[in-house]
């Protein structure tokens, strides 16, 4: 699978919209948004690293974020 | 594939990864949804695929203790629970809607409560049936009504039932054995834990 490119300063993530709707994603954005630098762009998601922060690690966090949006409420399907 | 790789039944494990394939036809959408869900503590996931010919669950591990071959056949295992529980709750949503409609209807006041159907509002004398008959009392209210002894046995009996035969007269085809055996574990729980 790849749905999560690592690259040299960031990580990009391809999720299927068919299991991850755009709205949903959008959601997950506004909320990690705080922290870290992410955004959506072409129907991918950028994550730049910082000083802090492992682009890839937040990804992987980032999509358990958008399966508990999903199982907490979206009735999206 | 490297050495370390295996495929086990639907799950593909490689090193640091696992990827779990399941069949959209015998698994709906929103329960692979709350097995993952069921996992998050210990793994993360990503959901791929196809959703019309097959998904694919990647499971990664949060943790190096974290046994990906355990965590596959865990996952597979919460497939069949989260189906059984969505056709359960599919057969008895009707019931469910019936239970809280009659209770929110009790609270709203629209139906008047069991109660207070029977209650004389001129001489607030209580008619409510007992097992003994009609009561007429001029004072009577629910909870100050004691019961005649045989009364409060029969009670006694349809809470903790001590012949099945009784319980179940006149239903046919019951394992009245096995009943017994479950009925005992709820009631006796101690001393079978205790065997």
């Amino acid at each position: 699978m790849d749905a999560i490119k690592v690259e040299k300063n960031r990580c990009v993530l391809k999720l299927n919209n068919d299991f991850y709707p755009e709205r949903i994603i959008k959601e997950g954005i506004d909320t990690f948004q705080n922290k870290e630098r992410i955004s959506f762009s072409e129907g991918r998601i950028i994550i730049e690293k910082n000083k802090n922060n492992n682009p890839e690690k937040v990804a992987y966090e980032f999509c358990d974020y958008l399966l508990s949006l999903i199982q907490g409420g979206s009735r999206w399907h | 594939m490297s050495e370390e790789d295996s495929i086990l039944d639907n799950i593909e494990i490689h090193k640091n990864f696992a990827i779990i394939s399941i069949n959209p036809k015998l698994y709906p959408l929103s329960v692979i949804y709350s097995a993952a869900y069921w996992l998050l503590d210990r793994v993360h996931v990503i959901i791929d695929g196809d959703p019309e010919t097959e998904i694919l669950v990647e499971i990664r591990p949060k943790d190096k203790k974290v046994d990906l071959k355990e965590i596959g056949y865990e996952f597979n295992d919460e497939l069949i629970n989260y189906s059984v529980y969505t056709v359960q709750a599919t057969r008895n949503k009707r019931l469910r809607e019936m239970i809280v409609e009659k209770a929110l209807m009790g609270n709203i006041g629209q139906q008047p409560s069991q109660t207070q159907q029977y209650i004389n509002p001129q001489s607030e004398k209580c008619d409510c049936p007992t097992p003994q008959g009609k009561q007429e009392s001029s004072t009577w209210k629910p909870r100050e009504q004691t019961l005649q002894d045989e009364e409060l046995q029969k009670l006694r009996e349809r809470i903790i039932p001590t012949n099945n035969s009784d319980l179940f007269k006149g239903v046919g085809d019951i394992d009245e054995d096995g009943i017994t055996n479950v009925q005992n574990y709820r009631h006796k729980k101690d001393e079978f834990l205790n065997d």
